[in-house]
């Protein structure tokens, strides 16, 4: 009896180690830093658009040219810890995170800096220091593809006739959406209803669905959905490569500048120590840079823009003073 | 005929590697408490990143059917449902494992997996187009609505009295409520950083199904005399598979509500099979076995959540938006590989998308045949000795819990839920409709604030939430329901003051 | 008369307190917008609290098994389990599980601690169990668990 148990429980012992393997090993060790894999958290749920997103534009961190890294140097892996609209997982970042270089973070602006000022956080923008930035995704102004509407014009004239009547979704509160929301009712003077969907794809679904009289979502997802949709207008300070005949709200004579656009990129903890952020800074725009990472990215429809540390901090410190004083009368 | 010509991509042998491979791993991965569907699909797709679409696309397809069959093996052997769709299948297929019937019952599972999974895809090929359509029509009330049918479901499952089985479900609703809602931009109940992010539906699930069996093997390794808990009857697929074959009636209800849920987005392929499971109860002659080893409790819960997974991707793959949180995943997965679902999928990308679609149908081959033979081999877990089996559910449930999202919170919370659901299950109350309220909570939560929105704005709240035809249809199902559990149980008051 | 020795009765009781307590909390210094939901659920859980408790004082039989007979088996139980919570992350998952699935299987075992060929398999199954548990969860599902001080 009992060794026929065993038995069995040695097949099983067997099943999982192979399905273990067949998932896949970790990598070999090198000297100094980096000599282990390095991780990076992604405050929001696996599949989503940060996290695929992170795990292309990480790719090529261990790529070698000529037994050279040419980037990081060293394998880097995503763990997601999701949770109260990514806080969970940042406020663990500022809190807990080793500051040894072997834990990144993915950010999201203006969600994280909106959340500093909104809510009572452990992060803000200075205990996290970042070392570059890959994608830029704008908020778009969308329309159901039977809507009434054709042009951002006509939708304001429509609002400022009937304030309180135009329904608007978008991912949830103090997102990018959110924020462009409120520099749209600011910038043209009008009164909306703000509808927070189930993420950017719930607030999409509304729109399509019709239950929603227009919308603001990513240019990304946008640009993919164009049979079901139509897009009105950018919220960014040019017009964008996916969408050339899509005009900018400054165009149309709203003035809503890029304060929404949703920047994603890699950061660490402050206290890390200075030569690692140099090595990162240096060659986390490189990964960022690899040919294949940049053909994956566009055969996803991400939006690429790179940035070095340097162009990161300023770009943070304006959305701070920005941000400030659009959620001033929110708080 | 697309699919027909595209079948021959399927049967490559490296095709059929992925899908044997993807099956079984998804099985195994599947049985174990935590690893959820939707987890081990988000697992999965890092290693699709440098395949072919359409290889990546089989292996996550043969992982995500898989992984739904596999959550009951564990719902039946142990009393811990691997994820929360398969809490249907533990109410009667544990009962069956007790009785020294645990292959039976796996057979079942299995079987009736196969012909859901078949019946769901087969309405994923023809029905595409108006399902679709159909699809965008559930808005914020329609979705409202369907979580208050959903609710009057509770009290009738899994607790020892309709009115014990509503109040679980109200706790259920109540810890809903906790951490952050990003509708209201708010938290709620927040007393510890631990309760920020509120309870994972998984990590409950784990807890109030776990940690009770484990407290509950550890009273019986005080008490039992032999090791060996139960004993086996032999394993004869074949008499299962006439019995499985002439449950029409179970099946049907199970396939029909598993494809009706799959296609509502948001809507939660989670519930597919404890609606199936209420529906097969009320409509059979002997509902009074149910909960007590009943196989078509098995068969409705089964065939309803394979059944689910086809439609799922109905809405997924012609408007981007997934009807499930796996197929939620699923979408990262289309996405890295450049196919953008809407309209054009299947023009441009025919070649792909329908060989997924039908190795679809060949994982659920392979799901049925290492289904059988796992079932045959997997019986032996009934006979570990009642503390090693204690033992190892308890660090399964950290680890399945600690991975759902790499959180020390979790684990906290589903202890505490399970210790809890221990002492409250000694008066009665089930684990099952706790969960279902956790479920439901923030579907009706959330979609009733929006509906409360977007009838602001126009013509009123009332008049919004109780005019067009979907919503008054699911009104009038609610209704039903109610009054027919009301008379239900007076008919069974009648039945035992004539005894 | 409240008969705490009779189940219904006392899941009744049970069931009143924990949704006094809900209420207070979803109605003390809270905002009636954001706290509407949790209110209503809180409402009605006590209705149908105060209908289990006078739908169940007819009857009046006493129950069979009562608290202190199943305590007596699972409390070494709830402590491993306890502590295990406690240690985890500081201590590391992997080393604290081992430690924990080991302490069942003693505290649990027929054979007790002084029997070295038992306490021997127990060890060796423990062992076998973590490492199983380390190769699909660290290297397959890179799943990064807390190291803590040791593992």
């Amino acid at each position: 009896m009992k060794s026929t148990i065993i038995k069995k429980a040695g097949s099983l012992v067997l099943g999982l180690t192979a399905s273990a393997l067949l998932l896949g090993a970790t990598g070999a060790a090198q000297a100094e830093y980096p000599d282990r894999p390095i991780g990076v958290m992604v405050a929001y749920n696996p599949g989503g658009a940060t996290d695929f997103q992170a795990r292309i534009a990480t790719l090529a961190s261990a790529k070698e040219a000529d037994g050279k890294a040419i980037s990081v140097g060293q394998p880097i892996y995503v763990t997601n810890k999701p949770g109260a609209g990514g806080r969970k997982g940042w406020n663990w970042f500022a809190e807990k995170a080793s500051k040894d270089g072997y834990m990144m973070a993915a950010y999201n602006v203006p969600h994280f800096i909106a959340q500093s000022i909104v809510f009572d956080t452990k992060y803000n923008i200075n205990n996290l220091e970042p070392v570059g930035n890959w994608g830029a995704d704008p908020a778009v102004l969308i329309v159901g593809k039977d809507s009434k509407f054709s042009s951002a014009t006509e939708l304001v004239e429509y609002a400022k006739a009937n304030p309180g009547k135009v329904t608007v979704s978008g991912a949830g509160k103090f997102v990018g959406h959110h924020i462009a929301h409120l520099q749209f009712e600011k910038a043209a003077n009008v009164k909306l209803k703000y509808v927070p969907g189930k993420g950017g794809v719930g607030a999409m679904k509304l729109v399509k669905g019709g239950q929603v009289m227009a919308g603001f979502n990513n240019l990304s997802d946008s640009a993919r959905a164009q049979g079901d949709i139509k897009i009105l207008a950018v919220a960014d300070l040019e017009r964008h490569a996916f969408l050339p005949d899509v005009p900018t709200f400054k165009e149309l004579g709203i003035p809503v500048d890029n304060s929404s656009v949703n920047f994603r990129g890699l950061m660490v903890p402050k206290g890390t120590p200075d030569s690692v952020i140099k090595h990162l800074a240096n060659s986390v725009p490189k990964m960022f840079n690899d040919k294949k990472t940049l053909g994956k990215m566009k055969q996803t429809n991400s939006p690429v823009r790179i940035m070095t540390r340097d162009e990161v901090i300023s770009m943070w410190k304006e959305r701070q003073v920005a941000l400030t004083e659009l959620l001033e009368h929110l708080k | 005929m697309d699919f027909l010509h595209y079948f021959s991509n399927v049967f490559t042998p490296y095709h059929l590697l992925l899908l044997f491979g993807g099956t079984t791993a998804g099985l195994i991965l599947g049985a174990l408490p935590g690893l959820s569907p939707t987890m081990a699909v988000a697992l999965i797709i890092p290693f699709t990143f440098h395949m072919q679409p359409d290889s990546g696309l089989i292996l996550l397809g043969a992982m995500y059917t898989a992984t739904v069959a596999g959550g009951a093996i564990s719902a039946i052997l142990v009393n811990v449902p691997g994820a929360p769709a398969n809490i249907a299948t533990a109410l009667d297929g544990h009962q069956l494992a007790r009785q020294g019937r645990a292959s039976e019952a796996l057979h079942y599972c299995f079987f009736s997996s196969f012909v859901g999974g078949i019946f769901g895809i087969i309405i994923l090929i023809f029905f595409t187009p108006p399902l679709a359509d159909l699809a965008l029509k559930f808005g914020p009330t329609e979705l409202f609505w369907i979580a208050i049918l959903g609710i009057t479901v509770i009290g009738t499952i899994g607790s020892k009295s309709v009115i014990k089985g509503l109040m679980a479900g109200l706790f259920g609703l109540a810890i809903s409520t906790i951490g952050d809602n990003p509708m209201l931009g708010e938290q709620r109940f927040v007393y510890s950083e631990h309760m920020e992010s509120g309870i994972h539906i998984v990590a409950a699930l784990i807890g109030l199904f776990a940690l009770p069996q484990i407290l509950t093997l550890m009273e019986e390794s005080r008490r039992e005399s032999a090791g060996a808990m139960f004993a086996l009857s032999e394993s004869r697929w074949l008499q299962s598979a006439k019995y499985n074959f002439s449950r029409v009636k179970a099946l049907t209800i199970g396939s029909i509500v598993g494809s009706i849920v799959g296609v509502i987005p948001g809507a939660g392929g989670q519930i597919a099979g404890l609606v199936a499971y209420d529906q097969a109860r009320k409509t059979s002659d002997n509902p009074q076995n149910f909960g007590k080893g009943e196989p078509d409790g098995i068969i409705a819960a089964e065939s309803a959540n394979n059944a689910m997974v086809g439609p799922s991707l109905v809405p997924l793959l012609t408007l981007s938006i997934p009807g499930s949180p796996t197929a939620a995943v699923l979408l990262g997965g289309l996405l890295i590989h450049g196919l953008f679902p809407g309209p054009d999928l299947f023009t441009q990308h025919a070649e792909v998308i329908w060989t997924f679609i039908d190795s679809l149908i060949v994982a659920q081959i392979f799901m049925l045949v290492i289904g059988l033979f796992l079932s045959r081999h997997s019986g032996w877990i009934m006979k570990v000795p009642s503390h090693y089996m204690a033992a190892s559910i308890l660090i399964l449930a950290v680890f399945g819990t600690y991975s759902i999202q790499s959180s020390y919170s979790d684990v906290l919370i589903m202890a505490i839920l399970g210790v809890a659901m221990y002492f409250a299950s000694k008066f009665g109350f089930g684990p099952a409709p706790v969960v279902l309220g956790i479920i439901l909570g923030p579907i009706a939560e959330d979609n009733f604030l929006q509906g409360k929105l977007i009838g602001e704005a126009g013509d009123g709240v009332m008049n919004y939430f109780f005019t067009g035809a979907i919503n008054i249809t699911l009104i009038l199902a609610t209704i039903g329901s109610i009054a027919y559990s009301v008379y239900a149980s007076h008919k069974m008051k009648q039945k035992a003051a004539l005894s | 008369m409240i008969n705490m020795k009779n189940t219904e009765q006392a899941s009744a009781v049970y069931a009143l307190a924990i949704s006094a307590i809900f209420a207070f909390l979803s109605f003390y210094n809270t905002d009636a917008e954001t706290y509407l939901f949790p209110r209503i659920i809180a409402i009605v859980l006590a209705i149908l609290s105060v209908i289990l408790f006078i739908s169940n004082s007819a009857t009046g039989e006493n129950t069979k098994r009562y608290a202190s007979e199943y305590f007596t088996d699972i409390w070494p139980g709830l402590v491993i389990g306890f502590i295990y919570l406690l240690t985890m992350e500081d201590l590391g998952f992997y080393i604290s599980s081992f430690l924990a699935f080991l302490a069942v299987l003693i505290l649990y075992g027929r054979r007790g601690i002084s029997n070295p060929k038992a306490l021997g398999t127990k060890v060796a199954v423990s062992a076998a169990f973590m490492l199983i548990l380390f190769l699909l969860f660290w290297n397959g599902l890179h799943v990064r668990t807390p190291t803590g001080l040791i593992f």
